[in-house]
């Protein structure tokens, strides 16, 4: 699967760190014509940064030719979902990704549907994945009806005090965790950092073990 | 005002309409058929009009700006250059352009104005009359003082070279209306000199060129000035000698600092308090929001082209912030918004 950035901003956010991996692979992870085929999948991503490699890269190895949107709202978190309203009835399906931060992951979820219900979509819940990690919602806007996929970022025994994407890339690298592995992950040289994204592109079998449930969540986009 | 237009088999459109308002924002990707839009609502009023360019009529105007070589004629203006037929449609009235024999091309209205006596003709079974026609050769025979629609004026960095000329040719008219002076001191709120009037004097070895005066006496040549200043100015002088009830200007961010643009726009807003009707094509949502900052009303229009079909959507300032907060870039999520 393909990502279409459908912002400049993020676009290049993307396309500047794929390119420093491997100069060859924005073309290959990026849908970058203007006339595709039918987009009825779009991936919202509820926090920055290291999201900007890490699911452009497990799209790579999931769901053939298939291609999906891909935005950052400017709000974060369970707060981007606000935002979606005007768009949500150009989807099919919808993936959302976010750290679990501290948050229990039932209370995250509740706070997911509620935010779901403030916006008008009446969702009833499908499916729980990878310890609840990943939830599949039946969804109804108006007339307009739609799959969601929540995706929690986090690993529990990584020993990070808050739960993020962070953790998935310190068990990548190998590396003990002392306090929070966003701040692990930073005091990495950039060639260390480009080595985990390196291994996650070049070993699906590595990276399905380290981000079960990206790969469980994007997997359900192709429907 | 115009409100809308029709394209059939025009350049890279094989089909499609757009509605337009006093002020009107053409956002979309490249190829979108923006500049299409703009170069069929330059040619609508009458392609063998005279225009305020060394090329001296609007159809010949943009033939020299599309040629890369030493091509001729006018197939390029008809769709993949086989159609036979092509139509632009400004509200109801036609200019429909008929390959004839020889590659002779034959341009037609449906409109007859008051106080001509065209030729009169029956094609598929409805009136139309003879404009005139454009020549395998590039020179065109028609008739250059009828008007079919308002008339437009095309404004863009592609066509200051043609303007010089022009300029030069109706220099004393433009000079002794005092409008030139006018722009100068204008310009002049923007650059760090002092601006007081336009000339049109010799330069080195005696070819006469313009300058901007400045009031310790001394030149400046117009073209040594900054590309976005130099821009501004030529268009200004072409819209107070020409003007048309349509600017139509392409490409609007080019060359343009936030702090003239924002000039450029509050002129556009005079223009539309006025009663003309303004049209701009754009890349830059920073223009989108200082028109819709300026204008009240403005219209944007996202522009797709996808298999010859023209599409438009009209979109309210509002939901291009929604959008925005969505984290969507309408210049990169046109296919999906259309």
């Amino acid at each position: 699967m393909r990502v279409r950035p459908l912002d400049s901003k993020l676009y290049d956010n993307i396309r500047s760190k794929l390119r420093k991996i491997d100069k060859q692979l924005p073309q290959k992870v990026l849908a970058d014509k203007v006339t595709p085929t039918t987009i009825d999948s779009l991936i919202v991503l509820g926090d920055g940064r290291e999201d900007y490699v890490v699911v452009p890269l497990i799209c790579h190895h999931l769901n053939g030719n298939k291609t999906a949107a891909i935005v950052k709202p400017t709000f974060t978190r369970d707060g981007a979902i606000h935002t979606l309203k005007t768009i949500v009835k150009n989807y099919k399906t919808i993936a959302f990704i976010l750290d679990q931060e501290k948050d229990k992951l039932p209370e995250l979820s509740n706070k997911i549907t509620m935010k779901l219900n403030e916006i008008g979509v009446i969702c009833e819940e499908i499916e729980n994945l990878v310890e609840g990690r990943v939830i599949r919602y039946e969804c109804i806007l108006g007339d307009h009806r739609f799959r969601f996929v929540v995706v929690v970022n986090g690993v529990e025994d990584v020993g990070s005090h808050s739960r993020k994407i962070e953790d998935h890339l310190v068990r990548l690298a190998g590396v003990t965790v002392q306090n929070d592995s966003k701040d692990t992950w930073n005091e990495l040289s950039e060639e260390e950092r480009l080595e985990v994204f390196r291994r996650i592109r070049d070993d699906r079998g590595v990276a399905e073990e380290v981000f079960k449930q990206h790969f469980a969540g994007l997997r359900l986009l192709d429907c | 005002m115009i409100k809308r237009l029709r394209l059939e088999n025009f350049k890279g459109v094989v089909e499609g309409e757009v509605e337009l308002d006093k002020l009107t924002i053409l956002v979309g990707p490249n190829n979108s058929g923006k500049t299409t839009i703009l170069e069929a609502l330059f040619l609508a009023p009458n392609p063998f009009r005279l225009v305020p360019y060394v090329s001296q009529n609007a159809v010949r105007l943009v033939l020299e700006y599309h040629k890369t070589l030493f091509e001729e004629g006018y197939t390029f203006l008809f769709n993949k250059y086989i159609a036979k037929n092509m139509l632009i449609k400004v509200d109801e009235r036609e200019l429909l352009f008929k390959k004839g024999i020889g590659s002779r091309i034959l341009v037609y209205t449906n409109y007859s104005p008051p106080g001509y006596s065209l030729p009169r003709y029956i094609l598929d079974e409805r009136e139309y009359f003879s404009l005139g026609s454009l020549l395998p050769d590039s020179n065109v025979d028609g008739l250059q003082d009828v008007l079919i629609t308002d008339n437009t004026l095309l404004l863009s960095t592609k066509l200051v070279k043609f303007a010089h000329e022009y300029l030069q040719n109706k220099w004393i008219e433009i000079l002794n209306t005092g409008v030139p002076a006018i722009i100068a001191k204008d310009v002049s709120r923007f650059v760090s000199e002092e601006y007081w009037n336009i000339s049109a004097e010799p330069f080195l070895g005696g070819s006469i060129t313009f300058y901007v005066l400045l009031a310790d006496g001394t030149r400046i040549r117009l073209s040594d000035l900054g590309a976005g200043v130099h821009l501004y100015i030529v268009n200004r002088l072409l819209y107070e000698h020409y003007k048309p009830e349509v600017v139509l200007w392409d490409d609007l961010e080019t060359h343009l600092n936030p702090r003239l643009l924002s000039h450029v726009v509050e002129w556009f807003a005079d223009l539309v308090e006025e009663g003309k009707q303004v049209i701009v094509s754009t890349h830059s949502l920073e223009v989108v929001e200082k028109i819709c900052a300026y204008v009240n009303n403005a219209t944007v229009l996202l522009t797709s082209l996808r298999d010859g079909k023209l599409r438009a959507r009209r979109v309210k300032p509002d939901e291009l912030e929604e959008w925005a907060k969505a984290g969507i870039d309408p210049r990169f999520a046109e296919v999906f918004l259309l």
